[in-house]
């Protein structure tokens, strides 16, 4: 059964020894629920959405706000069943110095320019259309009675991350050193258990690009 | 507004220590540094000049757009080396009086975001694209935790009635770890 906003909200309340909400309110620490539940949604890709793209003749980059508006890192693009190959932006002069006007039968490759600009290469003369997965920004959770988008074994972590922040506004540094490695362990523990998708990793450079 | 949200966040987690007009400069430090790091990137296309040598880029993009850094350049179809001024002077001594087909560009003023292209284009087309970076009015909603956290740990690292080196170094921490799950 989902558990609801609130429900989470007196168990993090409790943790913190504030039951009554008498330090940080029961609104704040919604808040901070809603923001924490992005970061667990991130660290296992937990909530994914797939939206199609229509593809424009000639064109290589669309901005992520093109595409879908809750976009957080995407995992892979589609052309029908076939997956594109993901390759690191700055690759791309090296396959082909004019890849930015470069023409083909099919799409093959994506590649991401930070985190704004979807690359697809080769464009297509036609129009046309893939699919992009992502993993998604969850809706802001507005009232208590908001059900959670994580799945329930998910929600022990999110609690964790929310219970740091408030240990991290109660200066208790003690606590939140020993809560925070438990966190960092439990996250490595849940990307283990489940199947590794395209991992987004780094460049030569040091700059964020797709594996 | 995502800002006063920011701000909002740090005054909530300081318990309203955080001093307001030092907050709001290092939210813009950190918005820069995430633009460095490519977190908020587009692309536009541009037109040239025949034998124009120098671009400003700032004036191409418009004065909406706050650019930080120029990533990459398309010039008739083809993606332009990045080249230093010394590498270019060893390349060709007179490299500023050549005009062709543009290979390379070089970042003249970082701070203008003027480039020179070379050597000097031979003709004026209106399909050029520059890819950058560039600091936006409002961060995204999930980056929003983060960037308080990142002035958090500036603003209890710096001098005043409030220094608290462990809350900084753990504000540090923890927003490292956040923005790694998004990374």
């Amino acid at each position: 059964m989902a558990t609801t906003a609130g429900t989470l909200i007196t168990n993090i309340s409790i943790r913190v020894r504030d039951p009554s909400n008498t330090g940080t309110s029961r609104a704040v620490v919604r808040d901070l629920l809603s923001r924490c539940q992005q970061y667990t949604n991130a660290a296992l890709d937990s909530v994914i959405n797939t939206v199609p793209l229509a593809t424009i003749a000639d064109t290589a980059a669309y901005s992520f706000a093109s595409i879908a508006p809750d976009i957080i890192r995407i995992k892979s693009v589609r052309d029908g069943t076939r997956d594109l190959s993901p390759i690191p932006f700055n690759r791309l002069k090296i396959i082909n110095p004019a890849w930015y006007n470069a023409s083909g039968p099919r799409f093959e490759t994506w590649s991401l320019f930070g985190h704004q600009t979807l690359i697809i290469h080769p464009n297509r003369q036609v129009a046309s259309s893939v699919n992009v997965v992502y993993t998604q920004q969850l809706p802001v959770i507005t009232s208590e009675s908001t059900l959670m988008g994580l799945q329930d074994d998910q929600l022990p972590l999110l609690e964790r991350m929310v219970e740091a922040i408030l240990l991290l506004k109660a200066r208790d540094m003690e606590a939140l050193k020993q809560l925070f490695d438990e966190t960092e362990m439990d996250v490595v523990a849940e990307k283990t258990l489940r199947p590794q998708d395209a991992d987004v990793a780094r460049s030569d450079d040091g700059k964020r690009t797709t594996a | 507004m995502a800002m006063a949200d920011v701000l909002a966040l740090v005054q909530t987690i300081s318990n309203g220590a955080a001093d307001a007009t030092a907050t709001a400069a290092f939210y813009s430090d950190t918005i820069s540094e995430l633009a460095r790091q490519d977190w908020f990137t587009t692309s536009q296309t541009w037109t040239n000049t025949i034998g124009q040598l120098e671009v400003n880029f700032q004036v191409v993009t418009g004065p909406l757009i706050n650019l930080v850094d120029l990533e990459t350049i398309i010039y008739n179809s083809s993606e332009l080396d990045l080249a230093t001024l010394i590498e270019m002077q060893m390349i060709d001594f007179q490299w500023r009086d050549r005009v062709g087909r543009p290979t390379t560009f070089v970042i003249e003023d970082e701070s203008s975001k003027v480039a020179a292209l070379y050597p000097a284009p031979d003709e004026a087309r209106t399909d050029n694209v520059v890819f950058f970076s560039f600091t936006p009015t409002d961060a995204f909603y999930y980056l929003e935790l983060y960037i308080a956290l990142r002035i958090l740990e500036r603003e209890m690292m710096r001098q005043s009635n409030h220094t608290d080196m462990q809350m900084a170094t753990f504000c540090g921490v923890v927003a490292k770890f956040f923005l790694n799950t998004v990374m």
